[in-house]
């Protein structure tokens, strides 16, 4: 992968987005190989922190993938997931980084083609907003 | 009593003189601790002069008289010392709207039994650092901050009263101007009356020697009730003219703070490049962290192996005080206490203030007086 | 629940804090607003100060030097000292301070020496000498226009660094001196000299830099290598007619500087080597001078703590910690201010003046 590609750090819930990366590839679909996906059991189970320390260890990107409203194979953390997401939006621009640098997606275990094309959009995205040069630096 | 407004002085000749407006405040705190309803008051007494307030907790009615009087210039927080210190016992406490908003926040995080509390509210219009109104006095007064004996701040004016009687008054606006007069977090602060508290009591729209008493909660009905049947305090209704001067005081305070919000959120907010000044200047001594009423984890995640950075420079402020605004700025009630303890000067009340405003945009919740955690809590599927 | 006035016994600067105490214990500190140094602003140390009396190493006991250390009596344990320091002539008895001892404390040290007729005493002041010239007020540092730092002061000395950064946000132009490739006080200067030591920067330098030093000037010494620096920066304030604020470690330095002399390592190392019996009073002399305390004949400490001097002592004495006594501290600028006993000391502990009292009785001391 060329120094200029963005890295994106993927946080996977088990059950569905990570399914779908999985689907996606035994499907044999090409999606960049710039995530590094972590495997969570549950987008419900991610905090703001692990954003942050995503972004402050480097990352380009951060991307979040859980399950669609309503199938949480632990009855409502999606949606518990949904509100931290909504406030790390919020949160990054007071720190200087772009909010579109973060993203998050219902995908499902069969949505492999919505994976594939989530993160094709989203390196896109980030390839023209260029690496991320934080202003504090040490 | 129907009404749910009504003015109320002390029947106890020593507290009627000492008291603020009457001693009504005192009065009730001396019907508590005889009736044995609590164990303890905690409130303010003077230390060696009249910036010096120390929280103090009275557990003899006899000593009441040290803590009578009110205090501009003691920007304190009582939500901790309960939090940590009185848990195990019935208490009252006069609080300001700051405080009993931090003892609202503990409540919902069951760190502050609230059968066990009573909260005797004290409207607020600002409080003054000591040293800032010492400066303050010396410079535009022109007055041996020494020789002051009161301080009051009243219609927009912050009064001072010299050992000689006499009286010397400059408006808050022009003080402010100049970078004196309230903390900044206090002339953003639009919750002068404390309706989070069981009464909020005042001498906005009262009369000389009386307290104007706002009830708010059944609890506090049952206590003004109590402090009058047994002969603590004796109460009248005030009059019409007098409720709507009292809400005409309130309204326009909001509207000033609502106006020094937009100044300090968003006018004259830091901008990225200010801000990397700033938290350049952290030296991580969790000052912030320790003084806020609210961060009552006894294992703290910013002291995780896994946030550390190296000893000799500033912490990476996304994994420092972004970690910290995740886990409390929804609840942040903008007492100032972080910015007030901050030995690197920085503005640290803002970020959590303007952080807190955008969360009560999108989800309503108000910090410190909603009964409920914040949703982002909530277990619902919403 | 009480809250009391006290200052900060952490380092230097003289913070005013609010220890908190429940049933005679102290549980905490609260913001102390109205202290004009600090205005409630305390670094961590200072916040964690009330901890040093819970230390779990409370010296409770007296003890004395069996095979092991075990514990003793005061009547056992002052007896065995003051046989031990009778049987020496004063020339072969070495006394050791300390910088966190009070003035009062300090003055008896002095006065007990003197009629014993012990010449060897001084506290440990690291590589800070003797001085008695007029400090730079932290007035001075807030409103000058050019500060030059020596150390990490903003990390070491945090209430100090605050001065700094409002110097700078008045305009002020910093510059800072230090070892490491990077350092808190480095990062909010104009300019950050990374040096090998202070003597390289005094030589290769230090003329440079005078040029910017002007009457509202102030430079800051946070650390020395050697103790002759600091009259070579006091040369270069008064040149250009700038202030200047050494900042030492303990909270008394300053104090103790007034009565007992401040004494390097090496000559804290020639005093042992002479000496055939030491008396340390508050000072974990084992700390930084190791192995070198292994030579004395007979040790005598008092301690607040177990710690490593009073582990190889052959006679220790629970003292008092700040907090549980009165008395007074002088701060970097040389304000004295008052410190009172707010709890009592545990167990059998007694401050450092009254330990020194009873020696003095058992020897035979006459006071006047």
């Amino acid at each position: 992968m060329s120094e200029n590609e963005p890295k994106i750090i993927g946080f996977c819930c088990n059950w569905c987005c990570y399914g779908g990366a999985d689907t996606a590839g035994t499907a044999r679909m090409q999606y960049p190989p710039n995530v590094r996906i972590v495997r969570v059991m549950c987008s419900g189970r991610i905090n703001p922190s692990m954003v942050l320390k995503a972004f402050k260890e480097g990352a380009d990107g951060v991307f979040v993938g859980g399950c669609h409203m309503g199938d949480c194979h632990y009855d409502a953390g999606n949606y518990k997931w949904r509100r931290r997401a909504k406030f790390v939006e919020d949160l990054l621009p007071e720190f200087g980084i772009d909010k579109e640098r973060f993203r998050f997606e219902w995908i499902s275990a069969s949505e492999g083609e919505k994976f594939q094309k989530t993160m094709e959009e989203f390196r896109n995205s980030l390839k023209k907003h260029g690496s991320l040069q934080r202003s504090f630096s040490k | 009593m129907d009404s749910n407004y009504l003015l109320a002085r002390a029947k106890d000749k020593d507290l009627l003189e000492k008291g603020e407006c009457g001693g009504a405040v005192s009065s009730i705190f001396q019907y508590l601790l005889d009736c044995n309803l609590v164990e303890g008051v905690l409130n303010l007494s003077h230390g060696e002069d009249i910036y010096d307030g120390i929280p103090t907790l009275i557990e003899d009615s006899n000593d009441l008289i040290e803590t009578c009087g009110s205090l501009h210039c003691a920007p304190t927080m009582f939500g901790e010392l309960i939090s940590k210190y009185l848990q195990d016992i019935r208490l009252a406490v006069a609080v300001k709207p700051c405080d009993a908003m931090a003892i609202k926040e503990l409540e919902n995080r069951h760190q502050i039994d609230s059968d066990k509390i009573y909260k005797v509210g004290l409207n607020c219009g600002g409080t003054v650092l000591p040293i800032t109104a010492r400066k303050m006095i010396e410079l535009f007064y022109e007055i041996d901050p020494a020789d002051v004996v009161k301080e009051e701040i009243d219609k927009g004016k912050f009064i001072i009263e010299l050992t000689d009687g006499s009286h010397k008054d400059l408006k808050i606006d022009d003080l402010e101007d100049e970078g004196y007069g309230r903390r900044v977090n206090c002339q953003r602060c639009e919750q002068m009356v404390p309706r989070n508290a069981d009464i909020a009591c005042g001498n906005w729209g009262t009369e000389p020697g009386w307290t104007f008493i706002e009830i708010i909660t059944p609890k506090g009905k049952e206590l003004v009730e109590g402090a009058r049947q047994n002969g603590y305090i004796e109460v009248k209704a005030p009059s019409e003219k007098a409720v709507a001067i009292r809400e005409k005081v309130e309204s326009v305070m909001i509207k000033m703070a609502r106006k020094f919000q937009d100044k300090y959120l968003e006018e004259n907010y830091p901008s990225l490049e200010e801000w990397d000044e700033y938290w350049n200047r952290c030296i991580k001594c969790y000052a912030c962290r320790d003084a806020c009423p609210l961060c009552y984890c006894r294992e703290c995640e910013l002291e995780k192996e896994f946030y550390q950075d190296s000893e000799n420079t500033p912490p990476d402020p996304l994994t420092f005080q972004g970690v910290r605004l995740s886990h409390v700025c929804y609840s942040c009630i903008n007492c100032g206490q972080c910015e007030d303890v901050c030995p690197m000067e920085i503005p640290v009340a803002r970020i959590f203030h303007r952080m807190q405003k955008k969360y009560r945009d999108q989800t309503g919740y108000i910090a410190g007086m909603d009964e409920e955690l914040p949703p982002l809590y909530s277990p619902e599927k919403e | 629940m009480k809250l009391t006035h006290t200052i900060c016994p952490s380092c230097s600067v003289g913070c005013g804090i609010n220890l908190i105490t429940q049933k005679q214990e102290a549980v905490g500190t609260y913001p102390y607003k109205r202290h004009p140094i600090n205005e409630g602003k305390n670094c961590k140390k200072g916040r964690e100060c009330y901890e040093l009396l819970n230390e779990e190493k409370r010296l409770l006991n007296p003890h004395i030097k069996k095979s092991n250390l075990v514990k003793s009596d005061w009547e056992e344990s002052l007896n065995l000292a003051v046989s031990e320091m009778k049987s020496c002539e004063p020339g072969e008895i070495g006394i050791i301070g300390s910088g966190n001892c009070t003035n009062e404390e300090c003055e008896i040290l002095k006065k007990f020496a003197t009629s014993l007729g012990v010449e060897n005493i001084g506290f440990p002041a690291g590589n800070f000498p003797y001085f008695d010239f007029e400090t730079a007020s932290l007035n001075d540092v807030e409103n000058s226009q050019f500060i030059l730092i020596i150390g990490n002061i903003l990390k070491e000395y945090p209430l100090i660094g605050r001065k700094v950064i409002q110097a700078k946000e008045n305009g002020a132009e910093i510059i800072t001196i230090d070892y490491l490739e990077k350092t808190n006080t480095g990062m909010i200067s104009d300019q950050y000299i990374q040096t090998k030591s202070i003597r390289d920067f005094l030589d290769k330098q230090a003329k440079e830099i005078q040029a910017k030093l002007t009457e509202s000037s102030v430079i800051i010494v946070g650390k020395l290598d050697h103790k002759e620096e600091l009259e070579e920066f006091q040369q270069i304030a008064a040149k250009s007619n700038s202030k200047i604020i050494p900042v030492m470690k303990e909270c008394n330095s300053r104090g103790a500087m007034k009565t007992l002399s401040p004494l390097s390592e090496e000559k804290l190392k020639a005093m042992i080597d002479k000496v055939k019996l030491l008396y340390v009073v508050e000072d974990d002399i084992v700390s930084h001078m190791g192995e070198a305390v292994k030579k004395l004949d007979f040790l005598i400490t008092q301690s607040t703590t177990l710690n490593r001097t009073a582990l190889v002592s052959d006679v220790v004495f629970p003292a008092a910690c700040w907090a549980e006594k009165t008395g007074s501290f002088t701060n970097v600028t040389g304000n004295t201010q008052n410190v009172q006993q707010i709890v009592p000391p545990p167990g059998e502990a007694m401050d450092d003046a009254a330990i020194i009292m009873k020696i003095a009785e058992k020897m035979e001391i006459d006071w006047e």
